[in-house]
C-alpha cells in the first residue's frame, strides 16, 4: 500500500490529478469507490483483490464531467472500459492517469489512456468455470426454454436501472428510457416493459460491451444480465471476427464516420 | 368521498379552442356529467390534472374565474408529451380532469388593497383566473395595475382580454414585450418586464404585488418590489414544481417540508425565502 | 386491542400456514430466487425459506404493487367510457414471514397515503392485508431497527408476531384484531402462554442513534459539504428507493392498447435526475448531492414533520442493495457525529 499511496500523494501534489477515483474499505469486507482531492486522505485508499468497481463509470457522469485531470484506480475490467471509452470520444478533454496493479501485486501508474491500451495488450478475459457453465446451460435450452427462462427471470426486474447506472458504457445524456416522445420503453415495470429495455440495452451494447460484468453485479435482484452480454459477444465473434477491445479498432457494430451519408445520424 | 378513487378524472369536453399565440391554446371544458358541474367548486390560484387518455396526465392551473361557473378554463403551452396530445385535441373530444387541488390567492385578505399583478409570457394564466375573479368583485379592491410582458407581440396570450382591460377605466395596463419583439405598429412598452415594473413606480403603500412567470423574471422583479418598498409578505408568486399526483402523495413536488401541490402553489416571497433553492 | 399471548408449536405453526393454503387464502412468504429471497406468493408450505436475514424487496408491494392499474378507459369516437379500479377483487392476503422492520415500514406508507386525502386503493390494499411476522434470532451489519425506535420483536404493524424459542415451540403475539380473527379460526393449534420473556430469543442490536437526534442534525446540517462528500459515489440509480419498505414516490403513466388503456401508477424514486426535471429543462435538484439530501432530508425531517412518522424502519435494505456500497447507518452515524464547525 505504501507504493500506492505514495503514487497518488504525487500525482495530487503535482496537479496531474484533482481528483482520485480509488478504492476505501467498505461494509464488512466490501471494498467500495473513493474519491480523494485531498493529500492528507490518501491512507483510505486500498487496492487489493477484493475491488471490484468498474471505477471508469464515474468518468463520464455528470458530476465529473468537467474535472479534467483525473487519477483512476483501474483493475482489468477497468482498463477494458476505459480504452473503449477513448477510443469512443468520451475523453478528449480529459488528462487521465491510471493506477494499476502488476502480476506481484505493485501498484503501477500509468498515464494516458494509450499507454493504458498498450499495457492492456489484446488478451481476453477469460470466464470463469463456472459462467461457462452457466453459459454452457443456457445454450443447450431449447428456444421455448429460454423464452420460459426469460420470463421468469425478467418478471422480477424493478427497472431501478441499477444494471445501467453502473454500466461505464451507458454515459449517453439522454438514454432512450428517458426520451418520451416517442415512448420507446415504458416507464412502469412489467413483462413486456422489462422486455423492451432489456432488449434495447442489449443492442445498444452490442460491439461495445467490455464484459466487465458491472450490471449483473450491481442488479440488487441478482438477475443474470451477463448471459445476455456474453451471449451477444459470442454471436458476433461468430460472425464478425474477434471482438478486440482497443483503441484503433472500430466496434464492430458500430461505424460512425463523420461523413456518412444518412443524416438521421448526426 | 373517502372510500372513492382519488385518481378518477372527471370526464370533461373540449368545448372551445382558441388559439393564444404560438404553441400556445385555450381550453374550455363542460362537465360531461351534470352532477360533477353541480358540485364542483374551486378558488383562484388553484390547479388541476388534466388528461388526455392513453397518454397521461400533466397539471395546468385553472385559468378561468371561479366567478364564471359551469365550465373551466386551461391555457398550456406545447412543450412535451401530454401538452402534444392536448394540442391535437379537437372541439368535442372528451379529456379527463382532476382537481381542483392546492391552495389559493387569499382575495379576500386582500379587501380595500391595491392589486398590482406582473406576469410573463405563458404565466397570465394563473394570473388571468385572479384577474377576472377580482375584476367580477372590483368594488372590493381599489387600484388595480396589471404589468404584463411576453417575447413579442407575437407570444402575448389573451389578446382578447388585454384589449378588454385596457379599456376599463378601472383598470391600468401596461403591456410590454422584449426588445427586438416589437412590431411597427406597436403601442405598448418595449423592455422586459422588471425594468418597466421600475419605470411604472406603482405605489408599495397598501398595495399585494403577485408576480407569475418565468424563473428569471421573477428573480429579477423581486428585488425591485422590494427597492420600491414592497415587504416581502406582500409579493406574491407561484412555484411551478414537477407534479404527478396534486395531493402530497407521489413526493415530486416536495421542497423542503412544503408540499407545493398542498400548502402551494400559490406562496409570499417571505415563505419562499425560507425554502431550500430547490424549485 | 390488547396484545394477547400463546404459545405454538413448530409443526402448529406449519400447520397454521398449510390450512391457510388449503383453504384457498392467498399467501405471501419469503422464498428462494437467483440466491435472493423475495416475497412471493406460495402454494405450499415447503416454499418458505426461514434462513434468510431480510429479503431484497421489502414487502411494500402488496400495498402499493410496483405497477398497478388506477383505472382503465375506452375510447368510442369522442366519448369516453371510465372504468373505475375494481375494488372487490382486491384479495384478502396473508403475509407470512416478514420481519418486524417489515411490518413497521408500512406505518410510513400509512402516513404518507392518508394524511390528507385518503388513497382509497391503497387502503383496500392494506384492510386485505393480514401480516404475520417472525421475530429476528439473526441481524446482519445493515440493520439499524432499534435506531429506528424499531426492534427484533417490535410488534409495531404486525397483526401477529412468532418469536422463535426453540425446541420446537415458538411465542405467538395477537395484536390486532386481524390478528386476532386469525387466531379464532384455528384455535386449537395454539396453547396457553408459556410466561417466558420473548427479550432473550432476540437478536441483540445496538441503538446507535436516535431519530429525534437524527433529525435535529441532518436539518442543522443541511447547506454542509457532507452530502456532496457521502454521494461522490452514488450512482443515481433507483435501487435504495425501489427494495425500501418506506419509499412511497411513484409516477403516473398511461399504458395504450388501441382504444382502450389504463392509467398506472408505478414505482420512483427522488434519486433519478428525471424525477424533479422540469419540462422547461430547469431542475431543481440537479446534483445527486442534492439528491442524496433529499432522501435523507424527506425520510428523518420532512416526514416527521409533515406526518409525525420516520420515513425508514432501519431494515438495512437500501445499504445491501445499493450497488456502490451506500451504507445509510453509517452515513447518519457520520452526520450524527459531526460538529457545528465542520460544515
Ligand atoms: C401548479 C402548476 C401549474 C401549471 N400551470 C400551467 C399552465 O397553466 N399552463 C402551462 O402551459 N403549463 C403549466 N404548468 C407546467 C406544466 O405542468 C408542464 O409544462 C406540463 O406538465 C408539461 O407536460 P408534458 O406532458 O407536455 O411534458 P413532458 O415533459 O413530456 O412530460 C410528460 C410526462 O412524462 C414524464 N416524462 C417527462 N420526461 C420523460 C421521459 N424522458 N421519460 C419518461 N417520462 C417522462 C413526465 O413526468 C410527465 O408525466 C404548470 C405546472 C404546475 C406545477
Ligand atoms: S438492475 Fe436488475 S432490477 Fe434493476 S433494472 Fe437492471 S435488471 Fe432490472
Ligand atoms: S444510493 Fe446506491 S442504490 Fe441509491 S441511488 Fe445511489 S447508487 Fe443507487
Ligand atoms: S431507508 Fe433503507 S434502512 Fe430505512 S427502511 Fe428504507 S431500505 Fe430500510
Ligand atoms: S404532486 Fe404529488 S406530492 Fe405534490
Amino acid at each position: 500500500m505504501k507504493r500506492l499511496h505514495q503514487i497518488v500523494s504525487e500525482l495530487l501534489a503535482s496537479g496531474k490529478a484533482k481528483l482520485v477515483i480509488g478504492y476505501e474499505k467498505g461494509t464488512g469486507e466490501k471494498r467500495r469507490p473513493a474519491f480523494i482531492s485531498d493529500a492528507n486522505e490518501v491512507e483510505r485508499l486500498v487496492f487489493d483483490s477484493q475491488c471490484s468497481h468498474n471505477l471508469s463509470v464515474y468518468l463520464t457522469k455528470p458530476e465529473y464531467k468537467h474535472v479534467t485531470e483525473i487519477a483512476v484506480f483501474a483493475t482489468p475490467q477497468t482498463m477494458r472500459a476505459v480504452v473503449r471509452l477513448a477510443g469512443e470520444n468520451q475523453f478528449q478533454d480529459k488528462k487521465l492517469s491510471f493506477i494499476v496493479m502488476d502480476q506481484d501485486q505493485n501498484a503501477l501508474l500509468i498515464e494516458g489512456a494509450e499507454v493504458l491500451a498498450n499495457h492492456l495488450g489484446k488478451e481476453k478475459i477469460a470466464l470463469s468455470s463456472a459462467q461457462e457453465e452457466l453459459l454452457a446451460k443456457f445454450e443447450a435450452m431449447s428456444r421455448e426454454e429460454r423464452f420460459a427462462y426469460w420470463k421468469e427471470q425478467l418478471s422480477n426486474c424493478v427497472k431501478c436501472y441499477a444494471c445501467r447506472a453502473a454500466c461505464p458504457m451507458c454515459y449517453c445524456t439522454r438514454c432512450t428510457v428517458e426520451v418520451n416522445q416517442p415512448q420507446w420503453i415504458s416507464v412502469p415495470s412489467s413483462l413486456q416493459g422489462n422486455f423492451e429495455y432489456h432488449i434495447m440495452r442489449a443492442m445498444h451494447m452490442a460491439g461495445r460491451c467490455v464484459d466487465c460484468g458491472s450490471c449483473e453485479a450491481a442488479c440488487p435482484l441478482g438477475l443474470p444480465l451477463n448471459i445476455i452480454t456474453r451471449r451477444m459477444i459470442k454471436d458476433i465473434e461468430a460472425s464478425l471476427g474477434p471482438d478486440i477491445v482497443s483503441m484503433d479498432t472500430k466496434s464492430v457494430l458500430n461505424t460512425f464516420q463523420p461523413n456518412d451519408k444518412e443524416n438521421f445520424i448526426r | 368521498m373517502c372510500n372513492s378513487n382519488i385518481y378518477m378524472p372527471y370526464p370533461m369536453r373540449v368545448e372551445k379552442v382558441t388559439n393564444e399565440a404560438p404553441g400556445v391554446k385555450t381550453f374550455r371544458l363542460n362537465f360531461i356529467n351534470a352532477e360533477d358541474a353541480q358540485q364542483f367548486t374551486f378558488k383562484a390560484g388553484q390547479f388541476g390534472e388534466y388528461s388526455v387518455f392513453g397518454t397521461g396526465e400533466s397539471t395546468f392551473c385553472i385559468a378561468s374565474s371561479p366567478t364564471r361557473e359551469g365550465y373551466i378554463e386551461c391555457t398550456f403551452r406545447q412543450s412535451g408529451k401530454v401538452t402534444s396530445a392536448l394540442t391535437n385535441c379537437e372541439e368535442g373530444d372528451t379529456i379527463g380532469f382532476r382537481g381542483p387541488y392546492g391552495n389559493i390567492f387569499p382575495l379576500d385578505e386582500w379587501k380595500g388593497k391595491n392589486l398590482l399583478f406582473i406576469a410573463g409570457g405563458i404565466a397570465l394564466p394563473p394570473m388571468r383566473c385572479v384577474i377576472w375573479n377580482a375584476l367580477d368583485r372590483r368594488s372590493d379592491f381599489k387600484d388595480v395595475t396589471i404589468i404584463y410582458g411576453a417575447r413579442s407581440v407575437n407570444d402575448l396570450v389573451y389578446k382578447h382580454e388585454l384589449e378588454e382591460w385596457k379599456n376599463r377605466d378601472d383598470v391600468k395596463l401596461v403591456v410590454t414585450v422584449d426588445p427586438g419583439g416589437e412590431t411597427p405598429d406597436w403601442k405598448g412598452e418595449v423592455g422586459f418586464v422588471p425594468s418597466v415594473v421600475e419605470k411604472t413606480a406603482p405605489v408599495a403603500a397598501n398595495t399585494i404585488a403577485i408576480v407569475c412567470g418565468p424563473p428569471v423574471m421573477i428573480k429579477y422583479t423581486f428585488p425591485v418590489l422590494e427597492k420600491l418598498g414592497f415587504t416581502d409578505d406582500t409579493i406574491y408568486t407561484t412555484l411551478e414544481n414537477r407534479m404527478k399526483c396534486g395531493f402530497g402523495k407521489c413526493g415530486r413536488c416536495n421542497v423542503g417540508k412544503v408540499y407545493v401541490c398542498k400548502d402551494g402553489p400559490v406562496f409570499t416571497y417571505k415563505q419562499l425565502k425560507e425554502l431550500p433553492d430547490e424549485y | 386491542m390488547q396484545t394477547e399471548n400463546y404459545t405454538i408449536t413448530d409443526s402448529n405453526l406449519q400447520q397454521l400456514l398449510q390450512a391457510l393454503l388449503s383453504s384457498g387464502q392467498k399467501v405471501v412468504a419469503p422464498v428462494r430466487a437467483n440466491n435472493k429471497v423475495l416475497f412471493k406468493e406460495i402454494k405450499s408450505a415447503s416454499e418458505v425459506c426461514s434462513d434468510h436475514v431480510q429479503t431484497t424487496l421489502s414487502a411494500k408491494h402488496l400495498a402499493f404493487p410496483r405497477t398497478e392499474v388506477l383505472l382503465q378507459y375506452k375510447k368510442t369516437g369522442k366519448e369516453v367510457t371510465i372504468n373505475d379500479f375494481p375494488f372487490d377483487a382486491v384479495p384478502q392476503t396473508f403475509l407470512w414471514g416478514s420481519r418486524p422492520c417489515d411490518a413497521g415500514g408500512f406505518a410510513p406508507l400509512d402516513g404518507i397515503f392518508n394524511w390528507d386525502s385518503k388513497d382509497a386503493i391503497y387502503n383496500k390494499r392494506r384492510e386485505q392485508l393480514t401480516i404475520i411476522s417472525f421475530s429476528c434470532t439473526r441481524h446482519d451489519d445493515a440493520c439499524f431497527c432499534t435506531s429506528m425506535g424499531g426492534g427484533p420483536g417490535n410488534t409495531a404493524g404486525s397483526d401477529m408476531l412468532i418469536t422463535p424459542a426453540g425446541n420446537g415451540t415458538n411465542i405467538a403475539e395477537i395484536i390486532t384484531d386481524k390478528g386476532k380473527a386469525l387466531f379464532e379460526n384455528y384455535t386449537s393449534l395454539f396453547e396457553e402462554a408459556m410466561g417466558a420473556d420473548k427479550e432473550q430469543y432476540l437478536t441483540k442490536i445496538d441503538k446507535v442513534f436516535d431519530t429525534a437526534e437524527i433529525k435535529a442534525k441532518v436539518e442543522a446540517f443541511f447547506e454542509s459539504k457532507v452530502w456532496k462528500e457521502q454521494s461522490a459515489r452514488c450512482m443515481g440509480c433507483g435501487a435504495c428507493a425501489y427494495v425500501c419498505p418506506a419509499c412511497a414516490c411513484f409516477d403516473i403513466q398511461d399504458d395504450k392498447h388501441g382504444s382502450k388503456g389504463s392509467r398506472l401508477r408505478c414505482w420512483d424514486s427522488c434519486g433519478f435526475q428525471l424525477f424533479t426535471l422540469h419540462t422547461s429543462g430547469h431542475n431543481p435538484r440537479e446534483t445527486q448531492a442534492r439528491r442524496w439530501r433529499q432522501r435523507v432530508m424527506h425520510k428523518f425531517s420532512y416526514m416527521p414533520d409533515r406526518i409525525n412518522v420516520v420515513g425508514c424502519s432501519g431494515c438495512g435494505r437500501c445499504s445491501r442493495a445499493c450497488p456502490a456500497d451506500m451504507n445509510l447507518a453509517e452515513h447518519l452515524e457520520v452526520i450524527m457525529k459531526m460538529e457545528a464547525e465542520k460544515i
